[in-house]
């Protein structure tokens, strides 16, 4: 660690109570007040809360839309990085700014462009329902949204990293006599597993925070396509505060599992 | 194993890596690529090891065509100017590895992997580092391991890029003579690329001299460095220094401000091929005052301005002689060439 000694201990003082103030403002007090209005009126009720059919089934449909669309842009993710990085081809520019598109985009535009899509009045809508489909709002139009929204969190976590890692290991692999899937699976892989499993957490976080772009998908269909952002929503707007909480404090839980996982990867990439 | 390559030409962009470039290499030798950077070594080495695809031109081994071929099907060890060891896997997995990605039917038993590897270890004096990582060994192991991983597939033979490019001169002494006896030991065909004429001209069996793409000049070491076939050669083969003045009747006149153009030629020596004496000794002799001197072993190198013009001279003698002239800086003296290689238009030779 590098401090300068000079810094007076006031600055110090002040400039980590500026930092923790702020974080104690923004991240801690809110937290701690979600547990608080969840357990406001004790175990009994948080727990009729969650135990609901319809926040059951909102979990359901959460873990639905993460599990469907994290292992997609895993895939995606890792044979975008590779291309981009390995590779030199007309287009390259283009791709490595596409990927960032969904970040720049609003998510309720993303959830839109799906509904112009696949929704009934939509460019495949006719055919789709002849062939009884469905995509909006039900489980497919979810994992679709939540895919495209969180698509680039893998590849922008990998992208750097298989740059500074450069080629020279895949040929060193293959003039060992390694073919492409070897070359990948005991050479490239192992290289980037930490640095795929972060982008892996986070896109996981994301995924199962989602709310505006499976907003608009979802139809909010109670006990159906509702996640659990959806459905904290809909218990807030009906003033069971209890419930929304409830369903809140079990999202927090899942971010704080990320946040513990998140944290045990770095001590073990500072290893 | 042989190697012939036929009119190899490469771009990448507007940059012409590769011209033309043709080169034999026969079974059991050991070759070096020398030239200074931006020649085209690496080029042709990736070329042979099928990491580059040339424009045209082609590769033989042992006379069959592998242009087109794979490189994991070329059977062709490659050592890379910085290692590219799997900084994931052990010493022992890094050597191992060129065998556990056979195909199944191929892929030896796991006790004969081990025995080949352990077999390698030795060969390279690391059996004690079978269990650490890449980053836990010296920049000398690590080069012993990447040839090891490199020999462990039986290849036909050993390509390596700059392998000692990365280390300190006297651990690259003990490589190099290592690297010689090894590729004795083992009866392989290796060829290295180096920039440094040095390790060219002490380790390979033949050098081959590459200059802007093209394939300037093969040779043994000794031909090489006494023959060389140009101005530019001779120049990357060592220090040398020029001489401007034109050819008559088989004798090279220095004229330090050359009058006429068509007659001139430049004529080079290397500094330990200059006398340098206090009175003048023949027709060839320069005159020049002395600006500096410093010991280099057993020898003193001497930095002399030419006092009719012609510029900066570096010359080499002996400490014994250096102390019989007892030179301080400032003396006048006189350099005579005791050869000169002249290279200009219509003449080349040594007089």
């Amino acid at each position: 660690m590098n401090r300068h000694p000079q810094d007076p201990p006031l600055l110090r003082a002040v400039a980590i109570a500026i930092a923790l103030g702020f974080l104690g403002l923004v991240v801690i007090v809110p937290l701690v007040s979600v547990f608080a209005q969840a357990f406001s009126k004790g175990v009994g009720p948080w727990w009729a809360a969650v135990s609901h059919p319809d926040t059951l089934a909102a979990v359901r449909m959460t873990l639905i839309a993460a599990l469907g669309s994290v292992p997609l842009n895993t895939a995606f993710g890792i044979s975008a990085a590779w291309l981009v990085t390995k590779h030199r081809f007309p287009g390259r520019r283009l791709l490595l700014s596409l990927i960032d598109l969904p970040f720049s985009v609003s998510p309720v535009i993303s959830g839109l462009v799906f509904i112009l899509l696949f929704g009934a009045q939509g460019w495949f809508g006719p055919w789709l329902q002849e062939h009884d489909l469905k995509i909006v709002f039900a489980w497919p139009g979810m994992i679709l949204a939540t895919a495209f929204v969180t698509f680039p969190f893998v590849a922008r976590e990998l992208i750097p990293l298989m740059e500074e890692m450069g080629t020279r290991d895949e040929e060193a692999a293959v003039m060992l006599g390694a073919g492409g899937w070897d070359t990948f699976r005991r050479v490239t892989l192992p290289g980037i597993r930490w640095g795929l499993l972060y982008g892996v957490i986070l896109c996981n976080a994301r995924a199962m925070g989602e709310f505006g772009a499976v907003s608009v998908v979802s139809g909010h269909i109670r006990g159906e396509t509702n996640t659990l952002p959806l459905h904290a929503e809909i218990l807030y707007n009906e003033y069971d505060f209890t419930g929304a909480f409830a369903v809140a404090s079990l999202l927090t839980l899942l971010a704080a599992a990320t946040v513990v996982a998140k944290l045990q990867l770095e001590r073990k990439l500072s290893r | 194993m042989s190697i012939s390559i036929r009119d190899l030409d490469k771009h990448f962009g507007s940059f012409h890596a590769l011209k033309n470039a043709s080169l034999e290499i026969a079974d059991g030798e050991l070759v070096a690529l020398l030239g200074p950077s931006g020649s085209g070594k690496t080029t042709l080495l990736r070329s042979i090891a099928g990491l580059e695809a040339p424009d045209s031109g082609q590769i033989l081994f042992r006379g069959a065509d592998a242009t087109e071929s794979r490189p994991q099907d070329r059977a062709v060890g490659f050592v890379f100017q910085h290692y590219a060891l799997f900084r994931h896997m052990t010493v022992f997995e890094n050597i191992a590895f060129g065998l556990r990605v056979r195909p199944k039917k191929t892929r030896p038993p796991e006790e004969e992997i081990r025995a080949t590897v352990t077999e390698l270890l030795k060969l390279v004096q690391l059996e004690w580092i079978a269990d650490r990582h890449p980053d836990q060994l010296s920049g000398g192991q690590r080069q012993r391991v990447a040839l090891a991983r490199a020999l462990a597939p039986k290849p036909g033979f050993l390509l390596l890029d700059e392998p000692f490019g990365a280390l300190d001169t006297k651990v690259r002494k003990e490589l190099r003579r290592w690297l010689r006896q090894l590729h004795d030991e083992l009866g392989m065909t290796s060829l290295f690329v180096t920039h440094d004429q040095e390790e060219a001209l002490e380790l390979a069996d033949k050098v081959v001299v590459m200059m802007d793409g093209r394939v300037e000049q093969v040779g043994t070491p000794e031909d090489v460095y006494d023959n060389p076939v140009s101005a530019s050669v001779y120049q990357f083969l060592g220090d040398v220094n020029l001489f401007h003045g034109r050819v008559a009747e088989g004798s090279f006149l220095h004229q330090p401000h050359a009058p006429d153009e068509s007659t001139q030629a430049t004529a080079f020596a290397r500094p330990h091929e200059l006398e340098v004496d206090r009175y003048l000794i023949s027709d060839q002799s320069v005159p020049a005052v002395l600006l500096h001197s410093y010991a280099l072993g057993p020898k003193v190198r001497l930095e002399l301005r030419r006092t009719d013009g012609g510029g900066l001279v570096e010359a080499e003698i002996t400490r014994d002689r250096h102390r019989e002239l007892s030179l301080v800086a400032g003396d006048a003296v006189w350099i005579t060439p005791k050869h000169l290689r002249i290279f200009g238009p219509d003449v080349g030779g040594s007089i």
